[in-house]
């Protein structure tokens, strides 16, 4: 079950990538060229909700292939009912491919401000899973402008 | 922290601008994947403190974890998320564990992560954690980053790219000597898995505990002598540490 909600929210993720942004997305069993991102669910205790790491940079020192890993188990134990946990995933995986994208998160230590969209929040806010609220799933304004930089 | 994250997007910028037009994959993984200090702060030139400010990019060496993030101390304190909690000072750094997944699947490890140990010498103890624990040293694990191995745990490197993995002295270099501490966190294990190895780098004191570090909060340094604390930036070192005492002595 808890695989299957963490798939579940990973191909909306990317699918919204793909509509918000310049990004092109593909679906493959296994790396192929370009930048690969593998996301599965794992336990990584008790404070950390999600985690993004580079584990292969290629000769001009740009990743090439992320391990994104979301821990089910804790936002599920911050949910009271299944469609929060869903929606606490759903956050999670934006937020942590977000930083495959080239995002840093806000919010660090003033969990409920400084976004770069004003007052308006995004999921690469760091720490607060919010309520399923559109932003929860999404890019603010600011993020989309980088990530269309970057990637164009 | 604003500079810190800023330095991050610049970062990621270049990082990122080299994969203009090209896919981007995705493939969803279907199981688990797998003391030396004195007096507290108490004026702008303190007559204590390491010889230069903590690099808190290091912090990133491993990458980026979204937390729960507690608004006090005594918050975190009140939850089950804090069995050590402790002030003390940096006092070197040593090889940590290593551990061993096989993410995608082959048969064999195929993602091997590193860890560096931070030793701090205990200044204050709130939680001790174990009462056979070594009373006057603890030590943080980091994660010095990941890196894909082949089926004989060579790194695989295209076109001879750099290693991912931050070396040690980066981290000796990165958290100076006698910088303050602040920790409220819980030991440090791998994350669990059917195809997870693990490969123990003894602390040099067997029996000290060895507390997660990934999460700032649960390890809190003082970026420079008398500033905010990095992972608790509304605080000082002496305002966290007064502040984690009385949370303690009220309950």
């Amino acid at each position: 079950m808890p695989n299957t909600i963490v798939q579940g929210a990973a191909f909306p993720t990317f699918d919204n990538i793909a509509v918000q942004t310049v990004v092109n997305v593909e679906y493959h069993g296994t790396c192929k060229d370009g930048t690969d991102a593998r996301v599965g669910q794992q336990d990584l205790g008790n404070t950390i909700f999600g985690e993004t790491t580079c584990v292969l940079l290629n000769s001009n020192s740009f990743c090439d292939r992320w391990r994104v890993r979301i821990n089910y188990s804790l936002i599920n134990s911050y949910s009271s009912t299944s469609t929060a946990t869903t929606n606490g995933v759903r956050k999670t995986v934006c937020h942590e491919v977000g930083h495959t994208l080239g995002l840093a998160h806000y919010g660090n230590g003033d969990p409920y401000f400084n976004s770069p969209d004003g007052s308006t929040n995004s999921c690469m806010i760091s720490g607060y899973q919010g309520g399923g609220q559109a932003w929860t799933r999404t890019y603010g304004p600011h993020h989309v402008g980088h990530i269309n930089a970057w990637w164009s | 922290m604003k500079m810190s994250s800023l330095n991050k997007e610049v970062r990621s910028t270049r990082m990122k601008a080299r994969f203009s037009g090209l896919g981007f994959t995705c493939v969803l993984g279907a199981s688990v994947l797998l003391a030396g200090c004195g007096a507290d702060n108490q004026g702008a030139s303190p007559a204590y403190g390491p010889s230069r400010s903590v690099d808190v990019s290091i912090f990133d060496a491993g990458g980026d974890a979204d937390t729960v993030q507690f608004k006090t101390p005594e918050d975190r304190l009140e939850s089950p998320v804090s069995p050590v909690a402790m002030t003390g000072t940096i006092d070197g750094i040593e090889e940590g564990p290593t551990v061993l997944e096989s993410e995608s699947g082959l048969g064999y490890p195929d993602l091997r992560e590193r860890f560096a140990l931070v030793r701090i010498r205990i200044d204050q103890t709130f939680r001790r954690g174990s009462e056979n624990s070594d009373p006057k040293y603890v030590y943080v694990s980091l994660s010095r980053g990941a890196e894909v191995i082949d089926k004989d745990g060579n790194p695989i490197r295209p076109d001879n790219g750099p290693s991912t993995i931050a070396d040690l002295d980066t981290f000796t270099n990165a958290l100076p000597a006698d910088t303050r501490v602040v920790l409220m966190g819980s030991p440090w294990t791998a994350a669990p898995g059917p195809h997870v190895l693990v490969k123990n780098a003894k602390p040099s004191r067997s029996d000290a505990v060895v507390i997660d570090g990934t999460d700032p909060q649960a390890f809190s340094v003082e970026v420079k002598p008398g500033g905010s604390m990095y992972g608790w930036n509304n605080y000082t070192f002496a305002e966290l540490k007064k502040e984690s005492a009385a949370a303690l002595t009220s309950r």
